[in-house]
Parts: structure tokens; C-alpha cells; sequence
């Protein structure tokens, strides 16, 4: 502070003495040159004055030689006397002659003054404003016969810093004025500009014959003669400028004893400096130095007791010489018993890594920096870890004296990370099992087979045995999912017992599994185990003191990795599964040759069907039903027929299972009663309406909501429309919202008939829950009639039933009028079969319904 | 007996005009500036023709109203103009300058400015336009005539073979360039050289020009020039082609042609000056010649002869133009409403007796018996007064006198 305060009055002192005799040398010249500097002023704005009269002159002497030189031109001569009518040729004359650029424009007058001609040779020119001038200077001229210029006064020229002047010489004819030539010109001033931007001088050319011109140019103006004009340029300053030539004049005077005192202010500052403040300042130098060096260890020890983290500080025996509080906190020892000690007795223990020791003996020896986690031992019994840096210390000469150590406590790190590692293993389980059994999920089995066959030995068999728990939801829905979960638990048990070291049980999904060999995984042994584990399952296990009996169906599919994909294998097991459910479920089957070709079959007529739909080759057929009574038509059942361009007319039994395989039976009865629907309208609109029309639908197809879009898009009125629902339906598990809509197709007048009806063994509270409108007899039923006892109580039994519920009752099969009558007698009400009438096209079912009307209109006749 | 008719009809014409002091004005719109010589000797001519009746005729006092044109064709028509407007203004009496008439030709017929020329030459001035009434009357050289006149001179008397035609570029000079071509082709003579010069020609442009006839070395030069341009043009000619015979229209006698070139110079080229022949009547010692210069004469100015009269053609024509306008006003005046007619009117009916002056009137260069007939298409020449016959030409002798070379008429030609 002292040395910058030195060093500030010492050059405040000499800027202030240099400042202070460059003011007073200003005031003196000032006083000295004030009187000789008006008439300088004076001086300067004459000469600059004169400059710009000459400028002028120069700028005029041109276009006055030339306005003479012209009106000496004959052929204007001609022209001003009459002897020519037009001056063409003086025109000429200008285009050809290079005039003044100062030259605007021509005026031609005659003996009288009066214009007879003007030429305007810049787009300066002014012909309007300047004509009565020109006339008036012509006139002036015609009567003195002498070349005369003169000025304009124009608001424009002023304004523009330009000013218009004419030229006038006499057209003579044999030394007679007999007109004019006038001549415009277009003279700009240059302005002086001074520092500080504004127009100092303003110059105007006036008549010296001219008062008002010499008032208007203003009192204190400096005239000048234009030489050859007889004008004068008349020169105002504005009082700016005598006031900024004596500035420049003061300021050029400080600049000029500034430079003549800055040398020796310059080597009085350089010795002072010299002898002065540089030793001065050296000595403030190493003053500042040493505070700064206390203060700093001040600083640094305060820091370092302050310090969360442990600081000790070793000689190079590595005997501790100091510490901070913080190392008595993080060890557990006091002070006394810490000094002097070495930190790996003191701090370590039996877990401490063995390797971490070494890498930290290393370091010291080498003297070089280490950063390392170990564990210590806290008072010599609590483990905890801590981060530690060694490094050595070294003196001003290079020589290590020592070694300090920082280390913080990191066992709460170290314990996150240990939870961290074991929730990501739980996870990772979690993602690769299923939580219910405990077995690996299919996500697992994926990963796994993927592992085995990107083992580069191919060759290796694996087998695949698909199992699905059979009627598992009866058990869900009738013992509740905590029995149906316990049926899952014992099932993942039997397969943990059964399987062998290298396979593998699955879970994937629901009351599926899979167990998947993986070492010599062939049909045979995979069968042996299938049929073994299907023994075990097969067991009842008891729940809540019931006995609960489930089966299991078992797909078998074999084969190594280099001949099929992962996905047909699995598809292959499927295929096999799906073939011992078609077989009766709770058995085995392995994919062979047989169930290959049959899925081969399947996917080739799955194909056909395909083709089929898209060319439109499914059409309904029409089989009439009839009153048991009066045998007059009553309706008719929709039967679907593939017309195939070689096989011809295909029965449903060749392509119905494989469509519902598919899941395109429901697109099947779509495009079926589509058509149908629009044959049914057709009929309306040919008078023969059909009574009542019924469709074969499926419970998927009931739960379709464009079923009832379909329904209500009906484009006939008169005919009935009822669904015919095959009893089985309510043996598997029904679609979501089936009742509901069955409901919805009541409500707008539907009936709904069960097919079939004694084929399927549905229960009687099923049947309640439907409340159908008619029970259509199974024609096995009926085709047993006339033989068979059992089959006519059969019969009688379901027209018992059939009254009890108030339903209707119609006999499917009716092939010959014994069967009729029969089926009349016991008291079915509607009768239908090949004995009235096989499937027909819409076509034969026109004709056929004509027929009919004809018929019972001449019996009735 | 006829003279006393002749007294009675006076006397009933003095009792019907108007009482004296009414005036008639004569303008005379000539070149007092440069021609100043010419425009003198015309007044002159104009005022002792006057000065013979009292300056009276048909009742009232005539006025001469002398205004300068300075060649000027603009300043010429202002003088019409103010004419025009003046209730007693007569009749214009011209001065040397064909170009002025030229010029102005239209306005005069169309207005009705009744123009006596006792000079200028061009043959158009006089030859109206198609449907135009023709209000210019001449008593002088008539270029139509003047023009095949000196190109006959050229080449049947001084037998010239490379002729230039050294023309000022006028409406004078451009009609008569194309009446002298015309000339030399009827001739079947070689086709002449032609160069033009502005009127208003400097000395060093004249130089140049002759210079550049000069490199044609023709043997005649035919000069159409005023006397100023040809004083100019002769001392050029006289220095580059000394020996070439140089036959000039009168122009150039107009003004102080004899003071801009030197006697010697004159006498020593070979040239010739288009005149009437009043100089035939000096020669012959013709008694109205004699009286006229006697009227002329006062104590400061006698004059024995012609030649002591500057541009004396003008005091010849003047005189007789003069006498020939007397004669019409008061044969006009002998109309019963000759007193209260309107100027347009007087002049119209002075023009109409201009055409049909019942009697011969004496003059220097003639007696006129019916100078001047009503101008048709057919008969150009209507209001010329004098003919071919009446053209002379003339030489200077070495004190600077005019003199004829030949005077033997002209129509011999």
C-alpha cells in the first residue's frame, strides 16, 4: 500500500508540474499573440477567399470564351435574322463541341429579346425558372451590345450550395446586335469544413451593381473579384470559424511546448523512478512476500484441522509426526496413542488386502504418489474403508523429508455399491424366471437355446417337450386361482424332479411349459420323460381337503441345431401338442413323419382356403326347412360350400376344422352371410320371400362386433333371421361378452337355435342361461330313430325338455318320410333334410320357392 | 384643250381630297447600317421624286418614314408589321436585300403590305405563291433575268470554259444558284463550280474559300455577294487568282463597297458589276436624268453625275419606283370615294392602279407605259417593271468610277 502510494504522489507530482507548465505557456502565448490573430484570421479567409473567386473564375473563363466563340457561329447568325428557319446547324454546332460541364443550357433571342430558341445540354437544367432572367440579361444586352454575366438569385441555388450564373454575348451581323446568345451555367461552391464538421464559409457570386445582391450577401462579407465576369464572390465566415482558427492557433502552441517539455519531464520521471521507487518497491516486495508465505501456512493449518478428511503427516520411516482431528475421528485413536506409531500397524488388520499393502510399500519406496481404497480397522476391531493418497514431501533442495497421507472414510460408498450389485442380480433373475414357480421363464429359454446352438458344435440333439395343462381353467374357475396356482407350483416341482442335469424347465406362460433338453435330447428319451412326467401330473393332489385332478397334453419335437431353427422347433412341438389335443388330450405325441405331413396337409389346404377367400369362392347354399304339419317351407339354413375351380362343390367337413385352426372361420362365416344376405334381398325383391333365414355362427363370431353392423345393415324387411350355435360351444370357454350379445341379437328379433342339440353334453344350466328359441335334434339322433329305442326316448326326451323351457323343437337329417313322420308324430315342429331338400344354390332355391308358391296356390285353389 | 381638261381634273381632285395636312406615310425598310450607301441613295431617289410634286399626291401630304432592317429579315418584318397597324401607312419602299422579301414573302402577300423594291433582285420576291395575292412590285434587276444574263456574259462574251459560282448562302443566293445552273444546262455549257458563303463571313473564312476555289482554276467567277462579304471576297480573289475574271451581281454596290477595297485593286482585276442602264442615260445626257439630279442637288451636295451619287442605282430606281407610285395614287385619287376609304382600302386601290396606270409616266432609265399587269401563274414577269433590255454591265476605271463596258441592250445576249 505504501509503495503504491509512493508511486502515485510521485507521478501525480510530475504529471501536475507538466500539466501546470503547459497551462501557463498557453495563457502566456494566448496573451502574446491575441492582438496579431484577428488580422491572421482576416488573412486566412482573404486567401481562402481568393482561391475559391479563382476556382470560379477558372470554372467560368470557359463557357465565357465559349458563349462568345458560338454567337459568332454564321448559321445562328442566319438564324436570329430570319435567313434561316430553323438552327439546325447551330444544334449541330453544340453536339459537336465539347462543352463545360458547367453548361446547362442555351437561350437564342432575337433583335427584339424575344426567345426563339432554347437547347438544354444537361439534365441540370432549370429552362422554366431561368427564361425571364435570361430574357431580362437579353434585353440588357441587346441594348449595350457588349457579353455580359450575370448572377440568378435562386432559394434553389442557395440551398444547394450551388449557384446558376448567365452568360450573354451579342449575335452580331456585321458588328451589329441582332440577338443574343445566353448561357446557363451551374456553378458549386466548395464549402471549407473545420474540425468540428460544421460549414465555416459561405460564398455567393453577386452583382457589384446589384445593392440588394450586396445586402443579401450580409454585412462583414469579404468581396473578391471574379476576374473575367465583372462579378465578385462574395465571401461570409461564420464567427465559428475565427473562434476555431484561434483554438487550432492555442492548441498547435501546447502541443508544440508539450513536445518541448516532455523530454526533460521524461528523464526527471526515469532517475526518480530510478533512485526512488524501485528500491522502495523491492523492499515492499519481500515484505508483502513473507506476510503472504504466514499467512498461507496460517491458512493451511487451519484448513488442515479443519478438514473432514484424516490428514497424517510421516518421516520417511513412515513414523507418524502429526495429525489433524479428523484422523482421530476416522481411527478411533487418540492422540497419545497415535504420535509415533506406524500407520500400517496401527490401522490394519487381517482382511486388509495383501496386494493394497504392496502397491502402497511400492509407492513410498519409489517416492512416488499413489491413490488407493483399503480397509482398515478401526481401534483394531471395526472394519471400515477409506480412500487414501499418499505423497511425498519433498524440501527446497529436491530431498524427500517425508510422507503425507490424506484418506477419507468411504464405507458408506462401499456399501451402496454392494446393495447396488446385489438388486441388479435380483433384477436380473427376476427378468429370466417366472415368479410363480420359480422356473426359468420363456425369455430364459430363448436366451438359452440361442447359447446352446451358437455353440460351434452343431451336431448336438436337442428336444423340446411342449406340455399344456388340460381343463387347467375348470380348476381356476371352480376351485379359485389360489388352487389353480398350487396345481402350477406341483406341476414346476414334478418337472425340477423329473428332468435330468442338463434340462431345462420352463414356464412359458399360463399352463404352458416346456422342458428343454439340451444334451442328447432325442424322441426316445424325450418321450420317456414326457410319458413319466404325464404319470406324475396325472396324480390328484389335494387342496383345502378336496382331491383336484388335472391332466396334461405333451408335444414332442427333436433335432439338432444345424437342421432346423429354433423357432421350427418350437413350432414342430406346437404342431405335436396340438395333435394330442385333437387325439383326445392327456397323452403324448412326438412330431414325426405322420404329424409332419399331417401339419404339411393342413398348411396346404390352410393356403387353398386362403385363395379361396380372396377369389370369392365360399357362396351359401340353402337348405329349406318345413312345417312338420302343413309341409309348407318355413325357413332356411345357411350352409357354406366351397366352389373350387377343380374339385368342384367342397363340403365344410373338408375345410371347417382346418378355417377354425386358422382363426379364419370367423372371416369364412362373414363373407358367407354377406352373400347370403344380399341372395335373401333378392328374393324380397323377386316376391319370394323366404320366412326365416338361420346362419351356423361361432362364439367368436357372436362376440364380433360387425356382426350386429351387419344385423342392422340387413337390406331385407320381411325375412326372419336367427343363429345357429353348436351345443359344444358352451362346453369350452365362452368369448367375453357371449351373453351380452346374444342379449343385443334378441332385442332387434333374432332367434337363436342350438345345433346339434344331444351331441354335446352341455349342461341344462347352460341351456337356461341361453334361453335359445329352438333346439335343433343331432341327426345321429334322428337317423337312429326308426331302428333304435334309445334314440327315439332320446328324441322324445328333448321335445320333453324343449316343452318344459317353451322352446322349439326342429329334427335335423330328415331323409325319408318315415323319418318325417316320425319326427311329426313325437312333435317336432319343424322338419329339415334330405327328405325335402338338400343344400341349394341361391339359384335352385329361387326356382324352388316359385315352385313351392305354386304348388300351394293350386292346392289352395 | 387637254390641258385645261387636265388643270379642271386636278383642281375637282384637290377640291375632293382632303384638306391639307392629312398624311400618307412611305416606309422605306432598308439597311442603313451596313448597305447604308444604297439605303441613301434609294431615299434619295424616293424624295426628289417627291420633292417634284410638293410631296403631295391624290390629296394628301406624303411622309417618308426611313427604318433601319440592318439586313436583318426579322427587322424587316417588324417594319411591316408596324406598317400594318399604322392608319397611314401607303406603301413600303425596299431597300438592297433580297433576303428580307425572300423571307418575309407570305406575311407581305397574305397581309397586304403593298412593297415597292427598287433593288432587290431575287427573282422569287415577285413571283407570288399558288392562290397568294401578289403585293411586291419591282423596278430593278430581276435575278430570273439577272442570273442567265451573267452566265451569258460569262460564256458568249468573256468566253469563259471552267466557271465557279461564287454565291452567298441567302434565299438571294440559293434561287439564283439554281436559275445560273439552269443556264449553264440550256447552254450545254461545262457545269459550273458552286460554292456558298454566309452572309455574315469573315475575312479568314473567305480566305479559305477562295483558296478553295483557287484549287479548281476556273477562268470566271459569277459573285453573288452584299459589299461587304464582296469586298472581302474580291481582295482574296484578287490576291490567290488575280487574272480570273470576276463578273458580280450588283450586290456589292449596295454599301461602302469602294471604300473596302482599294481603287487599284479594282481597276487591276478584270471585273464587272450587273447595272441598269442608267449609265446609257448619263451617257446620252437624257434631260429627266439632268433634272433629277438637279432636284437632288442642294448646296452641300450637288451632284453633276451619277457617279457622284454612293450606290447611285438606288437614287435611279428610287426615282422612278417613286414616280410610278405617284402616278398610281392619283390615278387612284381619281376615284369618287378615294377620300373616304380605309388604308387597307387606298392600298389596294393604289395597288390595282399600279397595274393599270392609264398613262406613261417618265423616268431616268425610261418612259414606263404600263410597267406593271396583274400577276397570274402564267405571267410571271407581271410586276417587274424593267426587262432584260434594260440591263447593262459596268467596270471601275482607275479613279473608281462605274463606267459601261458595253452598252449595247442586253436582250442582244
Amino acid at each position: 500500500m505504501a509503495g503504491r502510494s509512493i508511486n502515485r504522489v510521485f507521478w501525480g507530482l510530475l504529471i501536475g508540474s507538466f500539466a501546470f507548465a503547459l497551462v501557463f505557456s498557453a495563457i502566456a502565448v494566448w496573451i502574446t499573440s491575441k492582438p496579431f490573430l484577428a488580422d491572421t484570421q482576416k488573412q486566412a479567409i482573404m486567401s481562402q477567399a481568393k482561391r475559391e473567386a479563382a476556382r470560379v473564375d477558372a470554372l467560368l473563363d470557359p463557357s465565357v470564351s465559349l458563349t462568345a466563340f458560338l454567337a459568332t457561329e454564321p448559321s445562328l447568325v442566319s438564324f436570329v435574322m430570319g435567313d434561316q428557319a430553323r438552327d439546325d446547324a447551330f444544334v449541330d454546332r453544340l453536339s459537336n463541341t465539347i462543352l463545360p460541364q458547367e453548361v446547362t443550357e442555351f437561350f437564342v433571342f432575337d433583335f427584339e429579346g424575344q426567345p426563339i430558341s432554347f437547347h438544354i445540354v444537361s439534365p441540370q437544367a432549370q429552362s422554366m425558372e431561368l427564361a425571364a432572367s435570361a430574357a431580362d440579361l437579353a434585353a440588357f444586352v441587346l441594348s449595350t451590345g457588349e457579353p455580359t454575366v450575370r448572377t440568378i438569385d435562386s432559394y434553389r441555388a442557395v440551398q444547394s450550395g450551388t449557384q446558376e450564373l448567365l452568360i450573354a454575348a451579342p449575335i452580331r451581323n456585321r458588328g451589329f446586335a441582332e440577338g443574343v446568345l445566353v448561357t446557363v451555367v451551374f456553378i458549386p461552391f466548395e464549402t471549407d469544413t473545420i474540425s468540428d464538421g460544421t460549414s465555416s464559409m459561405y460564398a455567393r457570386i453577386v452583382d457589384p451593381s446589384s445593392n440588394w445582391a450586396l445586402v443579401s450577401a450580409g454585412q462583414g462579407a469579404i468581396n473578391v473579384p471574379i476576374e473575367a465576369t465583372g462579378l465578385i464572390l462574395s465571401v461570409k465566415s461564420e464567427a465559428s470559424l475565427f473562434r476555431q482558427i484561434g483554438q487550432a492557433l492555442v492548441i498547435q502552441t501546447i502541443l508544440s511546448i508539450a513536445a518541448a517539455l516532455l523530454l526533460p519531464f521524461a528523464v526527471f520521471g526515469w532517475l526518480g523512478k530510478q533512485s526512488i521507487l524501485l528500491p522502495h518497491a523491492e523492499m515492499e516486495m519481500s515484505r508483502n512476500k513473507l506476510r503472504e508465505q504466514q499467512k498461507e501456512l496460517k491458512e493451511l493449518a487451519a484448513i488442515a484441522e479443519r478438514a473432514g478428511e484424516a490428514i497424517l503427516i510421516t518421516d520417511l520411516d513412515c513414523r507418524i509426526m502429526w495429525h489433524n482431528p479428523a484422523f482421530e475421528n476416522i481411527s478411533g485413536y487418540t492422540s497419545e496413542e497415535i504420535r509415533g506409531q506406524l500407520p500400517s500397524k496401527l490401522l490394519q488388520g487381517p482382511n486388509t488386502s495383501a496386494e493394497a499393502r504392496a502397491q502402497i510399500r511400492a509407492a513410498l519406496q519409489a517416492f512416488e504418489p499413489i491413490t488407493i481404497e483399503v480397509l482398515n480397522y478401526r481401534h483394531g476391531t471395526e472394519e471400515y474403508w477409506i480412500q487414501l493418497s499418499i505423497s511425498t514431501m519433498f524440501d527446497d533442495e529436491g530431498q524427500p523429508y517425508g510422507y503425507m497421507a490424506i484418506s477419507q472414510d468411504v464405507s458408506d460408498r462401499k456399501r451402496d455399491e454392494a446393495n447396488l450389485l446385489a438388486t441388479t442380480s435380483a433384477m436380473e433373475w427376476q427378468a429370466l424366471h417366472d415368479e410363480l414357480t420359480g422356473l426359468p421363464n420363456r425369455r430364459y429359454f430363448n436366451t438359452t437355446f440361442d447359447e446352446i446352438c451358437a455353440n460351434p458344435d452343431k451336431t448336438r440333439v436337442l428336444a423340446i417337450v411342449r406340455i399344456d395343462l388340460d381343463h387347467f381353467k375348470n380348476v381356476n374357475d371352480t376351485m379359485g386361482h389360489e388352487a389353480g396356482d398350487l396345481v402350477l407350483c406341483e406341476v414346476a416341482r414334478i418337472l425340477r424332479e423329473e428332468i435330468g442335469p442338463d434340462d431345462v424347465p420352463v414356464r412359458v406362460g399360463g399352463d404352458e411349459f416346456i422342458v428343454f433338453m439340451t444334451v442328447d435330447g432325442t424322441l426316445q428319451k424325450a418321450q420317456i420323460l414326457a410319458t413319466a412326467l404325464l404319470k406324475r401330473i396325472a396324480e390328484p393332489i389335494e387342496y383345502e381337503g378336496k382331491s383336484l385332478r388335472y391332466g396334461a397334453s405333451f408335444g414332442i419335437a427333436s433335432s439338432s441345431c444345424k437342421l432346423v431353427a429354433h423357432s421350427e422347433l418350437v413350432r414342430a412341438a406346437d404342431a405335436a401338442l396340438y395333435i394330442a389335443k385333437e387325439r383326445g388330450r392327456n397323452q403324448v405325441v412326438c412330431y414325426g413323419t405322420e404329424e409332419h405331413q399331417q401339419v404339411n396337409e393342413v398348411r396346404a389346404t390352410a393356403e387353398l382356403i386362403r385363395v379361396g377367400l380372396d377369389r370369392g369362392e365360399f357362396e351359401p347354399f340353402f337348405q329349406p326347412q318345413f312345417d312338420a304339419k302343413t309341409r309348407r317351407i318355413v325357413g332356411a339354413e345357411v350352409l357354406a360350400r366351397w366352389i373350387h375351380p377343380q374339385k368342384g362343390v367342397v363340403l365344410p367337413s373338408e375345410f371347417l376344422q382346418v378355417a377354425q385352426q386358422l382363426s379364419m372361420l370367423t372371416i369364412l362365416d362373414k363373407i358367407v352371410m354377406e352373400k347370403a344376405l344380399r341372395h335373401v334381398a333378392e328374393l324380397e325383391d323377386l316376391g319370394l320371400t323366404l320366412p326365416r333365414v338361420s346362419f351356423n355362427v361361432t362364439a367368436d363370431r357372436l362376440c364380433d362386433p360387425e356382426l350386429l353392423i351387419a344385423v342392422d345393415a340387413r337390406p331385407f324387411r320381411h325375412t326372419k333371421m336367427s343363429f345357429e350355435i353348436l351345443e359344444s360351444v358352451f362346453l369350452d370357454d365362452q368369448p367375453e361378452y357371449l351373453d351380452f350379445n346374444l342379449d343385443r341379437l334378441r332385442d332387434k328379433g333374432l332367434s337363436i337355435e342350438i345345433d346339434d342339440f344331444g351331441s354335446g353334453h352341455a349342461s341344462m344350466i347352460s341351456l337356461m342361461r341361453v334361453r335359445p328359441d329352438v333346439l335343433k335334434i343331432d341327426q345321429r339322433l334322428v337317423f337312429g330313430a326308426p331302428h333304435s329305442r334309445v334314440c327315439r326316448n332320446m328324441v322324445r326326451s328333448i321335445i320333453g325338455i324343449a316343452d318344459s323351457l317353451d322352446i322349439g323343437v326342429t329334427a335335423e337329417g330328415v331323409e325319408t318320410q318315415e323319418h318325417a313322420d316320425m319326427m311329426q308324430e313325437m312333435g317336432c315342429e319343424t322338419l329339415q333334410g334330405f327328405y325335402f331338400s338338400e343344400p341349394m344354390r341361391f339359384e335352385d332355391l329361387c326356382v324352388f320357392l316359385s315352385a313351392e308358391r305354386q304348388k300351394h296356390m293350386q292346392i289352395a285353389q | 384643250m387637254f390641258k385645261f381638261f387636265r388643270s379642271y381634273l386636278i383642281l375637282l381632285v384637290a377640291l375632293a381630297a382632303p384638306a391639307s395636312g392629312e398624311t400618307l406615310r412611305l416606309y422605306i425598310d432598308a439597311d442603313y447600317s451596313i448597305s447604308r450607301h444604297g439605303a441613301e441613295a434609294i431615299e434619295l431617289g424616293v424624295t426628289t421624286a417627291l420633292s417634284e410634286v410638293g410631296s403631295r399626291a391624290g390629296g394628301f401630304d406624303l411622309e417618308v418614314l426611313p427604318r433601319d432592317h440592318r439586313a436583318n429579315s426579322k427587322r424587316s418584318l417588324a417594319t411591316m408589321r408596324n406598317y400594318l397597324r399604322d392608319p397611314k401607312g401607303l406603301a413600303v419602299i425596299g431597300g438592297v436585300h433580297s433576303p428580307p422579301y425572300l423571307t418575309n414573302k407570305r406575311f407581305i402577300n397574305e397581309n397586304g403590305v403593298l412593297l415597292l423594291l427598287p433593288w432587290s433582285a431575287a427573282g422569287p420576291i415577285t413571283r407570288a405563291d399558288d392562290g397568294v395575292e401578289n403585293w411586291i412590285y419591282r423596278l430593278s434587276v430581276d435575278d430570273t433575268k439577272a442570273g442567265p444574263f451573267l452566265v451569258a456574259r460569262a460564256l458568249s462574251h468573256a468566253h469563259c470554259a471552267r466557271t465557279a459560282l461564287l454565291l452567298v448562302d441567302t434565299g438571294w443566293g440559293r434561287a439564283n444558284k439554281g436559275t445560273m445552273r439552269t443556264a449553264f444546262e440550256t447552254a450545254q455549257a461545262q457545269e459550273p463550280y458552286v460554292f456558298m458563303f454566309p452572309s455574315s463571313i469573315g475575312a479568314a473564312s473567305a480566305r479559305t474559300l477562295v483558296q478553295s476555289i483557287a484549287r479548281v482554276s476556273p477562268d470566271c467567277v459569277i459573285m453573288l455577294a452584299s459589299a461587304a462579304e464582296g469586298a472581302l471576297l474580291l481582295n482574296e480573289l484578287h490576291k490567290e487568282l488575280p487574272s480570273t475574271k470576276v463578273i458580280s451581281h450588283w450586290g456589292i454596290l449596295a454599301a461602302d463597297f469602294e471604300d473596302r477595297i482599294a481603287p487599284a485593286t479594282l481597276s487591276n482585276m478584270d471585273l464587272e458589276v450587273l447595272q441598269t442602264c442608267g449609265l446609257e442615260q448619263e451617257r446620252q445626257k437624257a434631260p429627266a436624268l439632268k433634272r433629277a439630279l438637279d432636284l437632288a442637288s442642294d448646296a452641300q451636295s450637288p451632284f453633276h453625275s451619277l457617279s457622284d451619287i454612293p450606290a447611285s442605282t438606288g437614287f435611279v430606281h428610287g426615282y422612278d419606283l417613286t414616280r410610278l407610285l405617284l402616278a398610281a395614287i392619283e390615278q387612284s385619287a381619281q376615284a369618287s370615294d378615294w377620300a373616304a376609304l380605309s388604308i387597307q382600302q387606298r392600298r389596294a386601290a393604289v395597288r390595282l392602279a399600279l397595274t393599270r396606270l392609264e398613262a406613261p409616266v417618265d423616268g431616268i432609265l425610261k418612259t414606263y407605259a404600263e410597267p406593271f399587269a396583274p400577276y397570274s401563274p402564267a405571267y410571271r414577269d407581271a410586276h417587274e417593271a424593267l426587262g432584260l433590255g434594260d440591263l447593262c454591265m459596268a467596270s471601275f476605271d482607275e479613279t473608281g468610277r462605274l463606267v459601261l463596258v458595253d452598252h449595247s441592250p442586253l436582250g442582244h445576249l
